[in-house]
């Protein structure tokens, strides 16, 4: 029999701390059941229930633990929740435990504690920084050896199902944004919001506090959490005050703008119905105020990385904020006063604390005879040499420092210990300072890099400003809020502090490696021990931005925040420079890991880009139409008939062709781009921005124009019409319509000012159809009232309003099929209703609806350009549209379209092209040579610019292209290229216009 | 053609009911389309014709276009929203010929009535709805009553008007209005949205 | 980001804006000559520091805004509408 054992927490205080006892929650962490509570981290309950070993390190499988208790955390990454929701590297030491929650260990096979992976560290000597890129790179194999070595390295596993959550973007906007919630960030936010001011407060953990939480400080005389507690609701009673907790800032930029994620439901089993998981917040503050804080840095010694092995300040954490021993015989290693705090902290939580082992020598200070009283040894000048045990700390050794540290005295000693709280020093979390290009600034009081002044509207205040004391990081707060404000107008007033009670603290020792033999872990995320660090050194690559990349030093997930100032000093001891002038990497956003799902927000699916329907898309939709893409426009590419399915696309494009050239056709021309333009200048205006003339259009008539750059290249073509005095309608193509838009508007808005012209947009405004064919007159006739519609009534190229139905339309007699045809303009919201009432009065003429690929075919059929032609490289003249040129005016390109280079005989002219062979279908985008044989380089003829496949009024496939000498080539083959297919077509060239030359069916 | 019943964009799409989760105060946003709409743009092409122009217009419509960048005149028969320099929105119910009427004044007029379709948003969590979608402050003491503005909410470009201070217009292409309203309504689903 | 004062509108975020090009050209007249064609349309300065230029507020008021932007920086040192002369007498 199986027997069930209940989960308990040998770790657990009996009081204390931020955890609701009330409030247990049982998880999993590699199947093992454990009891947590509310309140805990996934760390925190973790060490509660005896759980030290929880990763095996990237490179090397080394048994790793918790080494932090925040973001910060290089080590204990873990893989969380299961199904569609699994996600890997996540940081226990920031998740928050939920009922239910579960998590496994990573990089690890086939078990945490059995690890065949391990062997590398046999092998460890053989695989130094760049091994694996020196060895194999180049190497035939290197795909092969790729695959294995990746998962060697192991990244955990990311599900690969849909994520099914919900994200989102928030924009905001603030006169103070205060970063961080600490003792600065809330005296910083309480100043500005007293003074008035709109303020923002972000704080990464789920409450404020920082390190506030963490510490036994106090503050007026009472426990400090009291006062955080009575500032927090001060700041929630102000109407124009925002506090968001489990909100991260990762990207400052320029003007002033912060973004942060908002973890809004991270903390619990899955989000409520419609809830969102994650929000990114884009925060545009007048002034910032960055309490980020400090990150503890380790002391780099041999054996440094073994479960056991913690930050000082972490430690203090899991005792005060969080009730856990995170050891049961402790010792602390520190380089300043931290150490102290942390013995006297631990050994007031009952764990036996052995020794302070002090890198400094002649040890004094408050700190150091408080913990004395308390019965800790006090070592000086002395360090932790070595570490023993082997999936967790059982002992250290230590040994008496020479005096300038880089060797040991003596023998070293034996200490039995299963938890090693090491202090060596704070860093300043300045990333956000970093994306803003303000330079980090050595201090050599604080043994780190504090941010020097950048641009813009942020100034920094506490730990991250380098204050080593409470009472400073109050001050600061205070000061840099009030400030903030008082330049924003606001009267911030006297500033109120609480009252701290300090010890003064001593000198820090940077020690930035230790003697010892063994393994010195400077980055625990990457495995860059100080080996690899003096390798890149003898490399070559002793640069810090070169440091970085050579060895991956602080290219983790945690940016580095533990590693990067221990692995630049080592490498500036290395080349015998300061610190300060060895500098430091570059930060760059996010400064913690951002989902990708969180910063796509909700422009997923089909709102990756908004979609834009035309005022018939339901009738489309309802009539079997297969839709594409033009730009944002759904438009129909062909409509299938009941019982077909996608196979049947070339049947239904050739019944859509036949259809319209043998009785007639209807297709949604809606996304056409139309302007209306008025002004008393607006003839003048067209001369200007077409290349052929307008004075002499007169009302009531429609003419085809094309547009060119300044540069003399083709931009756009459609036709205008002129519908009133001083009134045109202009339409350009589907793609060009915003380009056009704006191209117009620059010129009046910036170059042309004296016209008395105006445009605006009326695309949305009208709902336009195309009826092509010889019976599309007769189906009009049925309609349309108060009009005449034959030829005199309404000439090709007329344009006369009339209605259908009851709907006032405006109709053109033009044509793109080369068919008899018209356009119907109908008022966008009655546009439908006119489009059926044709499809009613057409049933008895045969009537088709057809879509954009039948449209194509008949433009080609008849040697209209379009897209394909009008590439950004042609001309008119090349386009045989040259006769169009005006000579008697000044045009847009004018006066670069008579380059040499533009006007020159060798450039390709544009033809007809057909296959030789009748059959093969010369693909667009094939390139035009004389000699398929030929080796390359080849001399280039031209290309093929548009290709119908199949032409249902022919009987072959046919192209259009440009080729050398254009016309002049009529009647002579050439090949068309696409080599990436292996294709080679002989063509045949011909005139571009395959039906109807003289144009006879646009009279019906 | 008053007696003809146009055909919204959000035709058949705009199901009345309740999407998303409220909490107990009920729905954080209450959402209806104002149809149809008579909208006219009214836009000059210099200072000299656009004060004539304006001149003649309050002359026609009782009120004068606003002269304020972002702001707008009128209690909503018609109201007239400033929309670029020189350049206006003239907006009411559709009752009468407004472009008509708008027609003879200097300047030029362009019936837009159909180009665009107007979500009428209210309720507590808009202004939070509206920070989801475009990078603007929204905040009750600076979009205040008569101010409007364009800018892309949800990319796309939209001109919002608002009405009271939980009462917003919002002016959208018509050919966008569907995924527009798919963004609002998702976007307000965890505060609940009363579509009527 | 780049927050850009449209003169009418008031300070928006830059994807509100398209970027049109640099102001300090001038079109030529129409029969200025190659030479001159030549410079407007292809030759462009690259200064470390002030850049004046064009971006039209296309989500907003479509208006050509001037932006005397500082290409070291990303500072946005002054805007004004396309009449304005920004660097006589805007800063
Ligand atoms: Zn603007």
């Amino acid at each position: 029999m199986l027997k069930l054992q209940k989960p308990s927490q040998p770790f657990r205080l009996e009081e204390g701390g931020e955890i609701d006892r009330l409030a247990p929650l049982a998880f999993r962490f590699d199947n093992r059941r454990c009891i947590g509570y509310r309140g805990d981290t996934l760390a925190s309950a973790l060490l509660a229930n005896g759980v030290r070993l929880v990763g095996r390190s990237f490179k090397y499988h080394r048994p790793r633990g918790i080494y932090t208790d925040g973001s910060d955390e290089p080590n204990a990454l873990v893989e969380l929740r299961t199904g569609d929701r699994r996600e890997p590297n996540t940081r226990a030491t920031t998740i928050e435990l939920f009922a239910g929650l579960e998590a496994r260990s990573q990089n690890r096979w086939p078990n945490l504690q059995t690890d065949i992976m391990q062997v590398t560290s046999l092998f460890a000597p053989i695989i130094p920084a760049g091994f694996y890129y020196k060895t194999f790179m180049g190497m035939p194999g290197w795909r092969f050896y790729e695959h294995f070595i990746r998962r060697a390295a192991g990244l955990g596993r990311p599900t690969a199902d849909p994520d099914p959550d919900r994200y989102d973007r928030m924009h905001a906007f603030c006169d103070v944004l205060v970063v961080g919630a600490g003792p600065a960030g809330l005296a910083a936010a309480l100043a500005a919001g007293r003074a008035g001011a709109r303020v923002m407060l972000l704080e990464e953990s789920d409450a404020p506090g920082g390190r506030l939480r963490a510490d036994r400080e106090r503050l007026d005389g009472a426990p400090a959490r009291e006062w955080v507690t009575r500032t927090v609701d001060e700041l929630d009673a102000m109407p124009d005050v925002t506090v968001l907790t489990r909100t991260t800032g990762f990207g400052h930029y320029d003007g002033t703008v912060i973004s942060a994620l908002e973890r809004v439901a991270d903390h619990k089993p899955v989000p409520d119905p419609f809830e969102v998981r994650q929000r990114v917040w884009h925060i545009r503050a007048r002034r910032v105020v960055l309490a980020t804080g400090a990150s503890e840095r380790p002391l780099v010694f041999a054996g440094n990385d073994r479960p056991g092995v913690m930050l000082a300040g972490a430690a203090r954490s899991y005792v005060n904020r969080f009730a856990v021993r995170p050891g049961s015989r402790a010792a602390v290693f520190a380089n300043n006063d931290d150490g102290y705090r942390t013995a006297i902290d631990l050994a007031r939580a009952g764990i036996e604390v052995r020794t302070v082992i002090d890198c400094r020598a002649g040890g004094q200070g408050a700190g150091r005879e408080q913990a004395a009283a308390l019965g800790i040894e006090c070592l000086d000048a002395t360090a932790v040499t070595a570490t023993h045990g082997h999936l967790g700390l059982t002992g250290i050794e230590t040994a008496q420092l020479s005096a300038d540290g880089r060797g040991i005295i003596g023998q070293p000693r034996l200490h039995s210990v299963d938890l090693l709280a090491v202090a060596g020093g704070w860093s300043p979390n300045i990333q956000l300072h970093g994306h803003i290009g303000a330079a980090p600034v050595y201090d050599a009081e604080l043994a780190g890099f504090v941010a020097g002044s950048g641009p813009g509207a942020s100034r920094s205040a506490g730990a991250v400003n380098g204050a080593w004391s409470l009472g400073e990081c109050l001050r600061q707060g205070s000061d840099a809020g009030g400030e903030a404000a008082r330049l924003l107008g606001f009267n911030p007033g006297a500033p109120e502090l609480p009252v701290t009670e300090e010890a003064p603290v001593g000198p820090i020792r940077p020690m930035w490696r230790l003697p010892g033999r063994g393994k010195k872990f400077v980055d625990l995320q990457d495995d860059v021990t100080v080996d690899d660090i003096e390798l890149a050194h003898r490399e070559g690559y002793q640069s810090v931005e070169h440091l970085k990349r050579y060895t991956t030093l602080g290219m983790g997930t945690d940016q580095g925040r533990t590693s990067s100032v221990n692995g630049l000093a080592i490498m500036a001891e290395e080349r015998g420079i300061a610190v300060a002038e060895a500098g430091i990497t570059r930060s760059r956003p996010p400064v913690v890991p951002v989902a990708l799902g969180a910063i796509a927000a909700g422009d997923v699916g089909m709102h990756f880009a908004p979609t834009r329907r035309t005022p018939m898309h339901d009738w489309h939709e309802a009539n079997g139409a297969v839709f594409d893409h033009a730009g944002h426009w759904l438009r129909p590419q062909y409509y299938l008939r009941p019982g077909e399915d996608a196979g049947d696309m070339n049947r239904a494009i050739a019944r859509e062709v036949i259809g319209t050239r043998s009785a007639v056709g209807m297709v949604d021309v809606s996304t056409l781009g139309k302007i209306d333009i008025q002004g008393r200048d607006a003839a003048e205006f067209l001369n200007r921005v077409y290349i052929n003339g307008w004075s002499t259009l007169p009302v009531g008539r429609a003419r085809y124009g094309l547009m060119q750059r300044e540069d003399g290249i083709v931009f756009d073509d459609g036709t205008t019409s002129r519908v009133g005095e001083h009134r045109y309608f202009m339409t350009t193509t589907t793609a060009n319509a915003g380009m056009v838009m704006a191209h117009l508007e620059e010129y009046l808005g910036v170059h042309w000012r004296d016209l008395d012209v105006t445009l605006a947009s009326v695309t949305e405004q009208w709902g336009t159809l195309a009826l092509a064919g010889p019976r599309s007159r007769d189906v009009l006739a049925r309609v349309v009232d108060g009009l005449d519609v034959s030829d005199e009534g309404l000439p090709y190229m007329g344009v006369r309003d009339a209605s259908i139905a009851g709907v006032a339309v405006r109709l053109f007699r033009i044509s793109f099929s080369g068919e008899l045809a018209y356009e119907v303009a109908a008022p966008a919201d009655h546009a439908a209703r006119v489009w059926e009432v044709l499809v009613d009065a057409g049933a008895g003429h045969g009537l088709i609806p057809y879509g954009t690929e039948a449209m194509g075919i008949m433009r080609i059929e008849k040697g209209h350009v379009a897209g394909g032609e009008l590439d950004g490289r042609t001309t008119a003249v090349d386009l045989g549209l040259g006769r169009m040129v005006s000579r008697r005016k000044f045009h847009i390109g004018h006066a670069m379209a008579g380059r040499d280079g533009l006007t020159a005989a060798s450039r390709p002219g544009f033809v007809g092209l057909v296959p030789v062979d009748s059959v093969s279908r010369p693909r667009a985008g094939s390139i035009l040579v004389a000699d398929p044989q030929a080796r390359p380089p080849v001399d280039k003829l031209g290309h093929v610019s548009s290709s119908a496949w199949l032409s249902p009024s022919l009987p072959h496939p046919i192209a259009l292209g440009f080729v050398k000498g254009g016309r002049e080539r009529i009647g002579s083959t050439v090949w068309a290229m696409f080599p990436m297919r292996n294709e080679a077509i002989e063509v045949r060239v011909v005139d571009p216009v395959f039906l109807d030359p003289d144009g006879e069916r646009l009279h019906g | 053609m008053a007696e003809l019943a146009r055909c919204s964009a959000l035709a058949g799409v705009l199901e009345p009911g309740l999407h998303g989760r409220p909490d107990f105060r009920g729905p954080g946003i209450v959402l209806a389309e104002r149809h149809p709409m008579s909208l006219v743009e009214i836009a000059a092409a210099s200072d000299e014709v656009s004060g004539a122009m304006c001149e003649e217009v309050a002359g026609i419509l009782g009120i004068r276009p606003p002269a304020e960048p972002g702001t707008a005149t009128g209690t909503g028969r018609p109201r007239i929203l400033w929309t670029g320099p020189w350049r206006w929105l003239v907006v009411e119910p559709e009752s009468r010929d407004l472009a008509g009427m708008l027609e003879p004044a200097a300047g030029a007029s362009r019936d837009l009535s159909h180009a665009r379709t107007v979500l009428r948003l209210g309720g507590r969590d808009v202004r939070r709805l509206f920070m989801k979608g475009a990078p603007l402050d929204w905040h009750p003491s600076v979009f205040v009553p008569g101010c409007c503005a364009q800018t892309a909410m949800f990319h796309q470009s939209v001109l919002v008007d608002c009405r009271q201070p939980e009462v917003f217009d919002l002016f959208v292409a018509r050919g966008y209005a569907r995924d527009l309203l798919e963004r609002v309504i998702d976007a307000g689903a965890e505060y609940g949205v009363q579509v009527s | 980001m780049i927050r850009i004062t449209c003169p009418y509108c008031g300070p928006r975020d830059h994807q509100e804006f398209a970027y049109v090009g640099d102001a300090t050209l001038t079109r030529p007249s129409d029969d200025a000559g190659a030479d001159a064609w030549y410079d407007f349309v292809y030759l462009r300065d690259n200064p470390r520091g002030p850049h004046l230029e064009y971006w039209q507020h296309v989500h907003g008021c479509r208006a050509f805004v001037k932006v005397l932007r500082d290409t070291l920086t990303h500072e946005v040192l002054a805007t004004g509408t396309a009449a304005d002369d920004l660097v006589a007498g805007g800063r």
